[in-house]
């Protein structure tokens, strides 16, 4: 005879066992955006300072902060650029997305989007004295079979030289006033595009393709002397 | 989430539920676990022990026999050599001429064969088969024989224990066993025992006589006479406190072997069962134990194929990146914060199963009398725990396409 019971205590069991699992994955997966987020709110609260600087350096169009400035903003993009990698990491890996985590990735964006600005004006003000090039990356999860080996056609040029390499990755799919203005300018219909200072490519680059543009540019990288 | 993420949680649910099934049956039966059955009055008892090649087994098997203790004049041992080439019939020849056993020589035929051609000689009101290569302790069959008080009792299992543990095969095996004198007794509770072990299960004598075991090129005689008693309205139960030590295999090649046969004969007499399955008529059994073995199956199956899936895909795309950069070697840097974004619902469940894991195996060591020992058997329980799922998945997957290809079925 079968005793329905103990099936049912242990379906009653296994139930809450088991939801303690999805609880304690939403619990976790809101910890780690309330982490991310303290992290960007760091990021932004140290770059304060540094867009004062950017402030008086137009204001006075002087160049006499440039050198700090520099080294600033070096530094906060660096940080920026840790974050990106969390958040990737988060992406990637994160089964259970709360919903804060599109709030944080649109601030996340913003930030981004306002460094690559900063580098456009810190060279304008004080010239690309340090050899950076500021890449801006359209990219999409949704709608690109090469973005993946494109992004890591960037990363690799940026484990090289992370001084020299600030790259800006943009979500394409985000639905936000300024991305869409972005690809307006850009003209960006398709993924992935680089816009490389001035100049936007429309394809996929390859490693050579790109290293033949950066040193036309700049030739002391390693890849240059071969 | 994606679609993979819920075939993942439904899978760990009845992971999970079934683990909670059996414990809640065990706990529920507590009171029952150890107790041995009143005798009014002892059987009779014969005892059939088919043996082919079993030169370095047979003496131990019968010594074991001879000192069991049990009135002498209720018990008689049919030794059956089974066409045996080596010197298995002159070993028994001299127990057999100081009138200890009856000897039976024959050409070889099988197991089944074995049995069923002594099954008419014997006169006990129980029949016990043991394999030769097993031992039962001495006080076996006075725990097993007051389960025949009931009526409706056809066969009683012992809790069966590996002779011993010298090697990492056997240590994998030593935990399992373990483990299955736990499961055993849950089927018992169950009333859903389907495999009656040769070694030293005990049957009502006038059942297996008309019964008989199936000849017909099964697999596993002991799952086919376990269905069909089921099929008949009989119950079986099991002994915690009868103990059969059995010789176990000790290479992976042989437990290969003797692994793809069991489930392969699982799964023939499934088939030849299946009108069981989802029945009511056979409580328990039909309606929860065989479809959850498909399902448990099933989930083995997926842990094997989701997660290859993932890796194939996942080396893939790192072998497109690679290429990317024109294979250039930049070594990827640590990031201790990573750790804890990589962290989710899935280590949540990855504990849990362990956590389960180990009350099983200590419910298990309770359940048959042994010392569970985490540190002196770290071994046995390191090798059960990382090696075991991987291999018994490996049995279920070959003996599933086995049987699906109708691959020659050897005993």
């Amino acid at each position: 005879m079968v005793e329905w019971k103990i099936y049912l205590a242990a379906g009653v069991i296994t139930t809450i066992i088991f939801s303690m699992g999805i609880v304690f994955g939403f619990w976790l997966s809101g910890e780690k955006v309330q982490r991310l987020n303290a992290d960007l709110e760091s990021i932004l609260r140290e770059s304060k300072s540094m867009e004062l600087e950017m402030l008086l350096m137009n204001t006075l169009e002087s160049n006499f902060t440039c050198r700090a400035t520099l080294i600033e903003l070096d530094k906060i993009t660096q940080r920026a650029a840790y974050l990106g990698d969390l958040l990737t990491v988060y992406e990637n890996s994160e089964r259970m997305k709360v919903e804060e985590y599109k709030e944080l990735k649109k601030d996340y964006t913003y930030l981004l989007i306002r460094y690559w600005l900063f580098w456009k004006n810190v060279k304008k003000s004080c010239g690309n004295v340090n050899h950076v090039f500021d890449i801006l990356y359209f990219y999409s999860n949704k709608n690109c079979s090469t973005c993946i080996q494109q992004g890591a056609i960037l990363s690799h040029f940026k484990k090289l030289y992370p001084k020299n390499f600030m790259i800006f990755a943009i979500d394409g799919d985000m639905d936000l006033y300024i991305v869409r203005l972005l690809k307006e300018i850009y003209n960006v219909k398709s993924y992935p595009v680089i816009v490389v200072g001035d100049k936007e490519y429309h394809n996929f680059m390859s490693k050579a393709e790109l290293e033949n543009l950066f040193c036309t540019e700049y030739k002391e990288f390693s890849f240059c002397k071969r | 989430m994606e679609w993979m993420d819920y075939i993942y949680l439904g899978m760990y649910w009845f992971m999970i539920y079934t683990t909670v099934l059996f414990m809640l049956v065990f706990i529920k039966n507590r009171k029952y676990l150890w107790l041995s059955p009143e005798v009014k009055e002892k059987k009779t008892i014969s005892f059939i022990v088919p043996a082919y090649n079993e030169e370095k087994n047979i003496a131990r098997c019968i010594d074991s026999l001879l000192s069991l203790d049990y009135p002498k004049d209720k018990v008689e041992i049919f030794v059956v050599n089974d066409g045996s080439t080596d010197r298995t019939r002159e070993i028994c020849e001299r127990y057999a001429r100081e009138g200890k056993i009856k000897l039976i020589n024959k050409k070889n035929s099988g197991k089944a064969s074995s049995i069923n051609m002594v099954l008419p000689m014997t006169k006990g009101e129980l029949v016990a088969v043991l394999d030769a290569d097993s031992v039962v302790s001495k006080d076996y069959v006075n725990h097993m024989i007051g389960y025949f008080e009931d009526e409706r009792v056809a066969a009683v299992t012992p809790a069966i224990k590996p002779l011993d543990a010298n090697n990492i095969v056997k240590k994998i095996q030593w935990v399992e066993y373990m483990f299955q004198i736990y499961l055993r007794k849950a089927f018992d509770f169950f009333k859903a025992q389907y495999v009656i072990p040769g070694a030293g299960s005990i049957y009502r004598g006038d059942v297996i006589r008309r019964l008989k075991f199936d000849e017909n090129g099964n697999l596993t005689e002991d799952t086919e006479i376990g269905f069909r008693m089921h099929e008949k309205g009989y119950e079986i139960r099991n002994s915690l406190n009868a103990v059969v030590y059995t010789d176990i295999p000790d290479t992976f090649g042989s437990l290969v072997k003797q692994r793809l046969r069991w489930y392969r004969g699982y799964l023939q007499n499934v088939r030849k069962y299946s009108y069981m399955i989802l029945n009511r008529k056979f409580g328990n059994l039909g309606m929860f134990l065989i479809p959850a073995n498909f399902i448990w199956i099933t989930i083995l199956f997926l842990l094997v194929i989701l997660p290859g899936i993932n890796l194939a895909n996942d080396l893939y795309i790192r072998y497109l990146n690679w290429a990317a950069v024109d294979f250039e070697i930049i070594w990827p840097s640590f990031n201790p914060d990573t750790i804890f974004l990589s962290l989710g619902m899935y280590n949540y469940y990855g504990v849990l199963f362990l956590s389960l894991t180990f009350l099983t195996l200590f419910i298990g060591a309770k359940a048959s009398k042994e010392e569970l020992g985490l540190i002196k058997k770290r071994a046995h329980y390191f090798a059960y725990i990382f090696l075991y799922p991987m291999l018994i998945t490996f049995f279920w997957v070959s003996a599933t396409i086995q049987e699906l290809l109708k691959v020659e079925r050897k005993w």
